[in-house]
């Protein structure tokens, strides 16, 4: 057994280092032995997992659920009220919230990339199927079209760069602001567009304008590790 | 003061005071669990440890069984599927628990050369309770081997049908002080750490003689108990200093009271409840004696039976009441998980809890060489401290889910400075 020479602790056979310190155990007569003939100490080397959540049974409440909706809704559409078709809207969103939703309850290992395509397709084929209900199609291909479009582009963007660039809190945020203002500039060219009038931006650039100081202020923070520290301390709760 | 028992239908048990707490903080990387370790001076057989437990956990009907939800509670139902089995030890012990899927068990078990861990959910029972069943497992498991072991102390005999006063919930017994003090809401100094990854889990483990600590203890006339939360809130003040706050909080420990030592139940459920010593650096520079001094009269002062009594009641309070007791548990989960989150997480700076001296049959003696108690992953990215002694092995464990040690080496270096001999593990750097 050796000594922390900072702590002065006595410590287990198994450590090269002290746990409270950092301090490198330097033992000569360890050293004489080989690494490997260290004690194993009576922790386990292995590390656990937990079993997944088997949400199946949720997954099929939620499936029937959705699925009597969407037929009673289509048979009193059918047979009852048919002076429209009202009930697309309703069959839309029950199809829309299912593919939401309960993908991932039957497929917990669904990739995250097909999930978010699945949710972005859905989304798209929900506001689609509303173009039957208002007689026209214009504002779907000139405006929910391409705002959804772009909204998913730029989710697809955040969720790979959170996944191998940064998860960090200050990240985040960051990522967040800058969608924001760019999706807000892009849906107010899109409704100049779809209304006929020239493309100029106003209420969108105030917005992205508070993004941009704010994303400016916040790489400026997580540039400067003493910056980070200092806000870190200051701001905690 | 004591009713007659209430006495739970057996087919399901509506859970206890506290355990209605836990089940609502559960997040994808976070479970009110905690485990119990027996360093035993053999190898661990565990067909043998299967055998062991499959025949003790019927003794124990509130450990055996599932966690199901109710339109208003939750409530435990008896667990008849195979199980819980016994699997090799993990390092990142303690890990989440799942009970939103129909009928898991909210017990592990695992061995690792010598050692058998158990885990539980803190919904069934606090350490106490939980203490009470590990302690008949290895009886048990000792009796499989050959051994000569009679029941006493925690071990209870398998072949008898459980007390009623054992699956009580023992809160409602006693909560009935005619006065109902305000909780303690203070803003309380919080440590601030670099997480970990999702599945990883710190320990540093120090073990020391009892005696030696108790000697430390007598020469600054306190008991072990108000010793080691002195020291570790000496850890907290020097670690706040060190961090040059803006302003300085308060510092608090957040530490759980046996109340079977105060109004008596045979409970193997949860009948704990908090106290909060604490240093406020606002008002000045302490130094060890005075906090010391300190932690000695907060203690004598609130941990008695009337304190006690007026602090069940309050927390019974708000479960007795009618129109709490008609809203949905989806609300009740939002409620006292925010509650949770942004006030009783924040009244204290750390967790401490002492088991006190754990006594065994004189017979499984010669077969133990000591007991571990783990708090579990904190909610929040700080520190636990779990003491328990046995047969003069003093261990103190410290759990954590940050990379920083500083409090643990602050803590384990004042004891040192004191005149203890401290050995240190650690599941760290393996």
């Amino acid at each position: 057994m050796s000594y922390c020479v900072e702590c002065g602790v006595k410590l287990d056979d198994s450590l090269t280092v002290c746990p409270l310190c950092c301090t490198p155990v330097i033992n000569p007569n360890i050293l004489m032995k080989e690494k490997n003939h260290l004690s194993p100490g009576s922790f386990s080397p292995h590390k656990g997992e937990v079993e997944p959540m088997n949400k199946r049974d949720v997954g099929l409440w939620l499936s029937i659920v959705f699925g009597s909706t969407i037929l009673s809704c289509f048979l009193l559409n059918l047979l009852v009220f048919h002076h429209n078709l009202w009930s697309i809207p309703v069959i839309g969103a029950c199809i829309l919230l299912w593919l939401l939703f309960c993908p991932r309850m039957f497929f917990p290992k669904l990739p995250s990339a097909l999930s978010l395509l699945v949710s972005g397709l859905s989304v798209i084929f929900y506001e689609y199927s509303l173009t039957f209900l208002t007689q026209e199609d214009s504002w779907f291909f000139h405006l929910a079209f391409p705002i959804t479009l772009l909204a998913l582009i730029l989710i697809s963007i955040v969720g790979i760069l959170f996944h191998f660039v940064s998860k960090s809190l200050l990240t985040t945020v960051l990522y967040l602001f800058i969608m924001v203002g760019i999706l807000c500039v892009f849906i107010e060219l899109s409704i100049d567009n779809f209304l006929g009038l020239p493309l100029k931006i106003f209420w969108s650039a105030i917005v992205f304008s508070v993004c941009a100081v704010i994303s400016i202020a916040l790489i400026s923070i997580m540039s400067m590790q003493r910056l980070r520290e200092t806000v870190r301390k200051r701001l905690h709760f | 003061m004591s009713k007659t028992f209430h006495t739970p239908k057996q087919d399901w048990y509506p859970l206890d005071l506290s355990a209605i707490v836990y089940p609502t903080l559960q997040r994808k990387d976070f479970s009110s669990v905690y485990r119990l370790s027996v360093v035993l001076k053999e190898e661990i057989q565990p067909e043998i440890l299967q055998q062991a437990i499959d025949m003790t956990l019927p003794r124990f009907p509130t450990y055996k069984v599932a966690m199901r939800k109710g339109l208003f509670w939750r409530f435990l139902e008896p667990n008849h599927r195979p199980g819980p089995f016994v699997q090799p030890d993990v390092k990142n012990f303690c890990m989440p628990m799942s009970f939103k899927t129909k009928g898991r068990y909210l017990l592990r078990f695992y061995y690792h050369g010598c050692r058998i861990s158990m885990e539980a959910h803190h919904s069934l029972g606090d350490g106490n309770g939980g203490m009470h069943l590990l302690n008949t497992i290895i009886a048990v498991y000792l009796r499989l081997l050959g051994h000569k072991i009679p029941n006493g102390y925690l071990v209870l005999d398998i072949t008898k049908e459980p007390h009623p006063e054992e699956l009580e919930d023992a809160y409602l017994r006693y909560s009935n002080s005619k006065f109902r003090p305000p909780r303690p809401m203070e803003k309380t100094y919080r440590l601030r750490g670099t997480k970990e990854p999702f599945f990883t889990f710190h320990v540093i483990h120090g073990h020391m003689s009892t005696e030696d600590v108790l000697e430390v203890a007598r020469l600054y006339k306190c008991t072990l108990t108000e010793y080691l939360n002195a020291v570790l809130l000496y850890a907290l003040l020097k670690k706040q200093k060190e961090d040059k706050p803006f302003r300085e909080l308060p510092v608090k420990i957040a530490m759980p009271v046996n109340l079977r030592r105060f109004f008596p139940s045979k409970t193997l459920r949860n009948f704990i409840t908090m106290v909060y010593p604490s240093i406020d650096p606002r008002l000045g520079d302490y130094k060890f004696e005075e906090i010391i001094t300190q932690v000695h009269h907060y203690m004598r002062y609130y941990i008695n039976a009337k304190f006690l009594m007026g602090d069940i009641t309050t927390n019974a309070a708000t479960q007795r009441n009618p129109l709490i007791r008609i809203v949905p548990l989806f609300i009740k989960d939002y409620v006292v998980k925010n509650f949770y989150k942004r006030v009783q997480d924040r009244n204290s700076s750390a967790g401490l809890t002492n088991m006190g001296t754990l006594q065994v049959p004189k017979e499984m003696l010669p077969h133990i060489h000591r007991f571990d108690i783990y708090m579990g992953i904190p909610y929040s990215s700080r520190t636990n401290c779990a003491i328990i002694s046995y047969n003069n092995i003093l261990t103190i464990n410290f759990a954590s889910c940050i990379k920083e040690t500083v409090v643990e080496k602050y803590f384990f270096q004042k004891l040192v400075e004191d005149g203890v001999k401290v050995t240190i593990e650690s599941n760290r750097m393996n």
